[in-house]
C-alpha cells in the first residue's frame, strides 16, 4: 500500500503551549483513520498542519508535496471539511457549485447537483438562510463530487443533531468505502464512527497515545469482566483501565497475554470508547 | 485563466451590493437630480408665464441681472430658445468648455465614493474571511495565496474602476440625450450646438485614462491596505490609519522633516492629480513618470508580497 500522509516529529507551539508534541504518524491508502482525543488534545491542529492551514516545525508529507509551500498542490487531490459554518453566510448555493467548479479541476458538477437534489437546499438559496444541518449537506455534496485521494473531517457533525449525523456518517460510508479514497475523521464522538474506522490514532495533550489498526486491536488490548475471587490477581497484572459494572470490575490489560488473563473472567474486545476512557484517563492520573 | 475569473465573480458576489447596487442607485440620483432640475425650469417658466408671456420684473433679479431679459414680457419658448441660440453661436471651443463643466459636474458624485468602495473593499478583502472562518473552506480549495491577493488586487483596481466607468459613460449619455431631447423643440442645430461639442468619446477616452492614472498613484496606499487587511488580528482600519499617523508624528518630532509625511499625503488622494488632469493628459502622464512614482510601485509590490505571505500564514481569528 502507498503512503498518502507521513508525519514525522511534527511539533506546533502556540506561545508557551504545546499544541503537537513530536507527532509522528502514518496514513495509508485506502484507510479509514480516527483520530481521536478530547478537546484541546490537538486534533484539529494536526489536521490544518496537514491541510498547509498552519505552520508547524517538522516534516510532513501529503501526497509528497510539503503542505506548508504546496497547499494548493496538496489540496488539488485532498478535500476538507471544518466543523458546519465555515461556508461564507452570503454566499448562495448556486455560486459555490459555480465556484467549486470554477477552480477545482476534479468537480463534477452534475454529481453535485444530484447530491443537492436528495436534501431540501435549493441552489437559489444562501448559505445563512440554510439550517446546520443543511450546510453540513451542502458542504459535503460539494466535497463528494470532487474526486481526491484523502478527504480530511474534522468534527464534521458537531453541534448537529442524530438523525443528521446518522445521514452523514451513512452517506460517507455508502460513497466512499469501496473507494481507493483515504479518509481522516477527527471527533470526540467516538461511538458512531467506530464501525466505520480501519485504524486508530488517539491523541491527548498534543502527543499519539495509540495507533493501531482496528484488527491489530484485540492482539493488544484485552477487556476482562473480573470475577470477585480473581480481584487481587488481576489487580497485579496492572490493567490500564478499572470500571465497575453491574457488581464486577471491567478491566482493560495492554500487551497482556490473553491465556493468562483468560482464568480471570470473561474476556471480550474493548470498545473503542472504553479504550479511550482507559487511554485518557491514564494521561490524567 | 478559468479560475483566475471565478476568484473574480467570487468577489463581486460578495459584494454585490457596493459593486451594483450602489452604483446603480447614484445613477438614479443623478438622473433624478438632471430630471427634477429641468422640471423647475419648466416649473419656474410657467409660474412667470402670463397669458403665454414670460413676464419679467423686479421680483426675478437673476433674470434681470441678464442682459438678455431687458425686455418685460416674451415667449416661454424664447426664453430657452434664445439661450439656446446664444449658446449656439459660441465658437466651438467655448461650448466644450461649459459642455466639459456640465458633464464632469454630473459624474462627480461617482469618483469619491468609487476611492471609498476600492478603500473599503481593500480594508475587508483578507479579513473578513479569517473572522467569520470561511477561510478555512477558500484554503480548502487548490487556489494559491498569491492568486488569491492577485484576484482581490484586480478586483479593486481594474473590476471596480470599470463598473464605475461604465456608470459615468451611461450618466453621460443620459446627459446628452436629455439635453438633446429638450432641445429638440428649439430651432437650433442640435448636433452642432450640444451633440459634437460635448465629445463623448474623447472624454471617455481621457476619463479612462485618468481612472488608470489615479488607481496606479493611489497604489502604495491601496497595497498599505491589503498588507494590513491580510495581517491584522482586528479592527483593520485603526492599523492602516494609526500607522502612518505614527510615522508621521515620529518623523515631525525627531527628524523635523515632512519628506515622508508629503509623501503618504501625495499618495492618499489624487488631488494634485486631478489638478494636473485640467491642464490634460499628458501632464499627468510626465508627472508619473518620475522617480518618486517608481520608488511608490516597488513599495506596493513589496506590501503586497508581504500580504501574500501572511494570507500563507493565516488562520481563522
Amino acid at each position: 500500500m502507498s503512503t498518502v500522509v507521513e508525519a514525522r516529529a511534527v511539533s506546533k507551539r502556540y506561545g508557551d503551549f504545546v499544541a503537537l508534541d513530536n507527532v509522528s504518524f502514518t496514513v495509508e491508502k485506502g484507510a479509514i483513520v480516527g483520530l481521536i482525543g478530547p478537546n484541546g488534545a490537538g486534533k484539529t491542529t494536526a489536521l490544518k498542519a496537514l491541510l498547509g492551514l498552519t505552520g508547524f516545525d517538522g516534516d510532513l508529507s501529503v501526497m509528497g508535496h510539503d503542505p506548508r509551500t504546496g497547499r494548493h498542490h496538496v489540496m488539488e487531490n485532498v478535500c476538507f471539511v471544518a466543523d458546519v459554518g465555515v461556508l461564507p453566510r452570503w454566499l448562495k448555493v448556486g455560486e459555490a457549485l459555480d465556484y467549486v467548479e470554477g477552480v477545482h479541476p476534479r468537480f463534477n458538477r452534475l454529481k453535485a447537483e444530484a447530491l443537492l437534489k436528495e436534501t431540501n437546499i435549493s441552489t437559489s438559496q444562501k448559505v445563512k438562510q440554510l439550517s446546520k444541518g443543511m450546510v453540513t449537506q451542502l458542504h459535503l455534496a460539494l466535497v463528494m463530487a470532487i474526486e481526491v485521494e484523502l478527504l480530511v473531517l474534522d468534527e464534521p457533525t458537531l453541534g448537529l443533531d442524530i438523525l443528521y449525523r446518522k445521514a452523514f456518517y451513512d452517506r460517507l460510508l455508502n460513497d466512499y468505502f469501496d473507494k481507493e479514497t483515504s479518509i481522516i475523521i477527527s471527533t470526540h464522538q467516538v461511538e458512531e464512527i467506530e464501525s466505520l474506522l480501519s485504524h486508530l490514532l488517539f491523541i491527548d495533550h498534543g502527543q499519539i497515545v495509540l495507533d493501531s489498526t482496528m484488527d491489530d486491536l484485540p492482539r493488544h488490548y484485552t477487556q476482562v469482566l473480573v470475577e470477585p475471587e480473581q480481584l487481587a490477581k488481576a489487580e497485579a497484572m496492572l490493567p490500564i483501565h478499572v470500571r465497575d459494572m453491574l457488581g464486577r470490575k471491567s478491566m482493560i490489560f495492554e500487551n497482556v497475554d490473553q491465556a493468562s488473563l483468560a482464568p480471570l473472567g470473561e474476556i471480550h474486545v474493548p470498545s473503542v470508547a472504553d479504550l479511550f476512557v482507559a487511554k485518557m484517563q491514564r494521561g490524567r492520573v | 485563466m478559468k479560475a483566475l475569473t471565478t476568484l473574480l465573480r467570487r468577489e463581486f458576489w460578495e459584494h454585490r451590493k457596493t459593486f451594483f447596487y450602489l452604483p446603480l442607485v447614484i445613477m438614479a440620483f443623478c438622473t433624478f437630480f438632471l430630471i427634477a432640475g429641468m422640471g423647475s425650469l419648466q416649473i419656474l417658466g410657467d409660474d412667470l408665464m402670463v397669458d403665454g408671456h414670460l413676464e419679467v420684473n423686479q421680483s426675478t433679479p437673476e433674470l434681470n441681472d441678464r442682459d438678455v431679459y431687458e425686455y418685460s414680457s416674451v415667449p416661454l419658448e424664447a426664453l430657452f430658445g434664445d439661450q439656446l441660440a446664444k449658446f449656439s453661436l459660441l465658437s466651438v471651443a467655448e461650448k466644450e468648455n461649459v459642455l466639459n463643466i456640465a458633464y464632469l459636474t454630473f459624474i462627480t458624485p461617482l469618483v469619491p465614493v468609487l476611492w471609498v468602495v476600492i478603500f473599503m473593499y481593500f480594508l475587508t478583502c483578507l479579513y473578513d474571511d479569517r473572522k467569520d472562518r470561511s477561510i478555512l473552506f477558500w484554503k480548502s480549495m487548490p487556489v494559491s495565496d498569491t492568486m488569491t491577493v492577485v484576484s482581490k488586487l484586480l478586483t479593486g483596481l481594474v473590476v471596480l474602476p470599470s463598473i464605475f466607468f461604465a456608470a459615468m459613460l451611461i450618466l453621460q449619455l443620459i446627459l446628452l440625450l436629455a439635453s438633446a431631447l429638450f432641445a429638440l423643440g428649439y430651432p437650433v442645430d442640435v448636433w452642432d450646438t450640444l451633440i459634437a461639442p460635448a465629445n463623448l468619446v474623447g472624454r471617455w477616452f481621457s476619463m479612462a485614462a485618468f481612472l488608470v492614472f489615479v488607481t496606479l498613484w493611489c497604489l502604495p496606499l491601496f497595497a498599505w491596505v491589503i498588507l494590513v487587511s491580510s495581517w491584522a488580528k482586528s479592527v483593520p482600519l485603526a492599523w492602516v490609519v494609526g500607522v502612518p499617523v505614527v510615522i508621521v508624528i515620529f518623523e515631525q518630532v525627531f527628524f523635523r522633516s515632512d519628506t515622508v509625511t508629503e509623501f503618504i499625503g501625495r499618495h492618499i488622494f489624487p488631488g494634485g492629480m486631478m489638478s494636473r488632469l485640467a491642464e490634460g493628459v499628458s501632464s499627468v502622464y510626465s508627472s508619473l513618470m518620475n522617480a518618486e512614482f517608481l520608488v511608490s510601485l516597488v513599495m506596493a509590490a513589496a506590501m503586497l508580497a508581504g500580504a501574500v505571505y501572511f494570507r500563507s500564514k493565516a488562520d481563522e481569528l
